[in-house]
């Protein structure tokens, strides 16, 4: 049965989110909106049915599953529809689920295991503020993108990306808790600690443009946009 | 001097900091993608022992660290400088304004020097670190670095469960071991993720292959690791003594709380203005 979720409902899922950018960009907000629930769930079912491993259940294979990053994209997109008050063209978010959406589809199944060392909560919540702060980056690159653009007036992005960056934040915590558990230490000299800290850098450095009169509206949405190259150069090179 | 004070707290030279930094972690992640186990080999070792043993002698592939650590330590003098202005520019004003607006107000300054002292706790990881790692069978009897002596009573292995597919797969393991002192014994067990601590220094557990292509290295993923009748996994014991990991632990978490205090103000703040 979970196979059987594991094969289709993915791509059920990424027909949905197709046709709900299709309805957002017609202006269907309310019907947009009832697919995007739908999606949603349909992915989320999926993401439960890919904890299921080799008979028994793992939590974090649901975490650390490349269709985590979309889900957590699309959960963020909805909890912003729903929220905001005032109203915004979030549903250009969608468009993020679904390059996504389609990489995990194209990714092949993981077949590997966790060691001894990775069977922690500390390891599911750090997959969990990770993806989640990935996904508030790459959310502000967009719409600082569409900020470029002219198709938002706002710069909305800012205030998006200091919510990633709380998130990342609380990731680098949970991560180094669960390194010194695992490892006996909290920060390694390998690529992915690394990375991680480039990243951190990357954005604390971008709380900091505000203050520079030289970086005005227009370049901060630039250097917003180069990070999500960097992370997406991190993350699939 | 007032030119060096300004040019210090200055955030012009904040954000040429964090530049060369992040750029410096770039460089870094790529040598280390390059050559994982030359850089990996940097945790076992306090950093001014690596560099001048290996580092020094590789500066084609180390340059990074170096630059990495000038930068760091203008970037803690270029924060405390930037908080300590900031508090010198609010402190005169908490009469005024109440205590919670205040205490907003001066939390990004905190947070900032709550990072330089994280910062520091890495320093401390970085310099002081003693860390050894020994591999253990049943009997095994050590002397840690610090002066404890121990003895390996048992090792268990715990398997993933025997009807999936995964049983012959390790999921977790206890070395139950004892401290000898001239009292009498202490017993600990030692699990994966848990742990003990024993005299000022932390007691880890860790696995690998039998066959590893040199000896004393890890291997990156514990998950190859099987443990079957025939194969029976090589279990080791780490050793860490570090100065900077409670710094680091702790003050993280303070930093954490200081983060949600002060985006939960802000946005209350902002909240009250609008209506």
């Amino acid at each position: 049965m979970t196979d059987f979720f594991h094969t289709y409902f993915l791509l059920i899922a990424f027909i949905l989110y197709c046709s709900s950018f299709i309805l957002f960009c017609f202006s269907r907000t309310a019907l947009y909106r009832v697919m995007v629930i739908i999606a949603v769930l349909i992915h989320g079912i999926f993401l439960i049915s890919s904890g299921f491993f080799g008979g028994i259940f793992l939590l974090l294979k649901v975490v650390e599953s490349p269709a985590f990053l979309p889900f957590a994209i699309s959960s963020i997109i909805l909890f912003l529809e729903f929220r905001k008050k005032d109203e915004q063209p979030w549903g250009y978010g969608i468009i993020l689920t679904i390059i996504f959406v389609l990489i995990a589809i194209l990714t092949p199944r993981s077949m590997t295991y966790f060691g001894p060392n990775k069977l922690s909560w500390w390891a599911i919540f750090y997959f969990i503020t990770d993806f989640s702060g990935q996904a508030v980056f790459f959310i502000g690159a967009l719409f600082s993108i569409l900020f470029l653009t002219g198709r938002t007036e706002k710069e909305i992005h800012h205030s998006i990306i200091a919510y990633g960056f709380v998130f990342h934040t609380i990731a680098q915590v949970t991560g180094a808790v669960w390194c010194f558990l695992g490892w006996a230490a909290t920060f390694q000299w390998v690529f992915v600690h690394l990375q991680s800290a480039a990243i951190w850098i990357y954005y604390a450095n971008y709380l900091h443009l505000r203050f520079l009169p030289a970086w005005n509206e227009k370049r901060r949405a630039v250097y917003l946009t180069a990070g999500a190259i960097l992370l997406t150069l991190f993350k699939y090179l | 001097m007032k030119q060096i004070w300004n040019f210090l707290k200055s955030l012009q030279l904040t954000f040429w900091l964090l530049f060369i930094i992040t750029a410096m972690f770039i460089a870094g992640s790529l040598y280390s993608r390059a050559d994982y186990s030359f850089f990996e080999a940097m945790n076992n070792k306090p950093i001014i022992t690596w560099l001048s043993e290996i580092g020094i002698h590789t500066l084609h592939k180390t340059w990074w660290i170096i630059l990495l650590f000038i930068s760091m330590a203008l970037l803690a003098v270029n924060t405390v400088a930037c908080a300590a202005d900031r508090l010198y520019i609010i402190w005169p004003k908490r009469k005024n304004i109440s205590l919670r607006i205040f205490l907003t107000l001066i939390s990004p300054s905190i947070i900032h020097i709550l990072f330089i002292i994280v910062l520091f706790g890495h320093f401390l990881t970085f310099t002081v670190i003693s860390h050894q790692r020994y591999p253990v069978e049943k009997g095994t009897l050590l002397t840690l670095p610090n002066n404890v002596q121990l003895r390996i009573n048992d090792i268990t292995m715990i398997n993933y469960p025997p009807d999936s597919y995964l049983k012959d797969r390790l999921m977790n393991g206890i070395l139950s071991v004892s401290e000898i002192t001239q009292s009498g014994e202490n017993n600990y067990s030692i699990k994966f993720l848990e742990p003990v601590s024993v005299n000022g220094a932390y007691l880890h557990i860790d696995v690998a292959k039998r066959v590893t292509p040199e000896s004393n290295t890890t291997v990156c993923s514990r998950a190859e690791v099987k443990r079957t009748e025939q194969v029976m996994p090589q279990f080791y014991l780490l050793y860490t003594e570090d100065p900077g990991l409670m710094v680091i632990v702790v003050f993280l978490f303070i930093m954490i709380g200081f983060l949600f205090w002060y985006y939960g103000n802000t946005l209350l703040m902002k909240k009250t203005l609008t209506e």
